[in-house]
């Protein structure tokens, strides 16, 4: 026996079992927190949330007398769960980053977020020339790894090897990590590509 | 995604659920959850507008046009698709990426 309550979502008026009810709410607290660096988060939660209405009212018009436990899972499961989301967006950042290496569409590609990285010293086994030693401080120092690869070669062309041998410690010292985590080979041959055809274009735009 | 978002609400004004449904015919799987956001982000950089369309069961649902901005955001990015195209030659069908390429290229024919 399961006690069934009025809700209004959104302006709809859904009859839903109460303990679908809880899980409902605890879906749309975790998009909260999920969104909650984002700019405009009330707004993508109304949305979301007069969408699940509309789902609702659906299932409700199409003879079912209550929302069940099974279709909040359901409707969560075709939204998304937070978890989901991380995996999408990882595969949209890479996806935008070679877009904007490859040349043009300086702006608007790059105001999206930087993507969420722990924070440490490592080396980035995703991006790398030698042993991603460069790459890993540059996300460390979040500047752009090209910089620290021109000092790096700087340094070991004029300090008589000792930025070779600093470069052969770190590779040593330092963790690996891969930080584009499964899609990264695929990608990191794109953007190493788009690097290349990236300085030409940048050269290009001189002339 | 922003592309094939783009070129989908270019075609004329969209309802979010079906974008997913299109993108979902041309093989292109988002989850409704990612695309709102994504709505929401774009709609800030004034590339969309929206406007509340009556529907006849429940409340006013949101309908996402292109505003010239984003029409200009959209040329760029074809330019740079078509770029990145040429580059790989689009036969690498492994790569993510070159898939979601070559499935827009073949959506947008």
């Amino acid at each position: 026996m399961k006690k069934i309550i009025n809700i209004n979502l959104s302006g709809r008026v859904v009859p839903i079992e109460d303990s679908a009810y809880e899980k409902l709410q605890e879906y749309i607290e975790s998009l909260r927190r999920y969104f909650a660096n984002e700019e405009g988060r009330d707004e993508i939660i109304n949305d979301i949330e007069s969408r699940i209405a509309e789902l609702m009212s659906e299932k409700v018009r199409k003879g079912a007398d209550s929302i069940t436990d099974a279709d909040v899972n359901e409707i969560a499961n075709s939204m998304g769960r937070p978890e989901d989301f991380e995996g999408e967006e990882i595969k949209e950042q890479s996806y935008a980053s070679s877009a904007s290496t490859a040349g043009s569409s300086q702006q608007s590609t790059q105001s999206q977020a930087p993507p969420k990285t722990k924070r440490g010293l490592y080396r980035d086994t995703s991006d790398k020339f030698i042993g991603g030693v460069c790459s890993g401080i540059a996300a460390y120092l979040n500047v752009d790894p090209a910089i620290v690869r021109i000092l790096f070669a700087i340094i070991t062309f004029g300090g008589f090897g000792l930025g070779f041998m600093a470069y052969i410690i770190l590779w040593i010292v330092l963790p690996a990590k891969d930080v584009e985590g499964y899609a990264g080979k695929d990608y990191s041959v794109i953007l190493k590509a788009g690097m290349i055809g990236g300085v030409c274009s940048g050269l290009g735009c001189l002339f | 995604m922003e592309f094939c978002i783009l070129s989908i609400i270019r075609r004329g004004e969209a309802y979010p659920s079906d974008i997913v449904e299109e993108m979902k015919a041309a093989n292109l799987h988002i989850l409704e959850g990612t695309l709102y956001p994504l709505l929401t982000r774009l709609k800030n950089a004034e590339m969309l507008s929206y406007r509340w369309v009556e529907s006849n069961s429940g409340p006013p649902r949101k309908y996402f046009s292109l505003t010239e901005k984003g029409e200009a955001f959209y040329k760029e990015l074809q330019q740079t698709l078509a770029r990145t195209c040429q580059w790989s030659k689009c036969t690498n069908l492994k790569s993510p990426t070159n898939q979601l390429i070559t499935s827009t290229t073949n959506f947008l024919q």
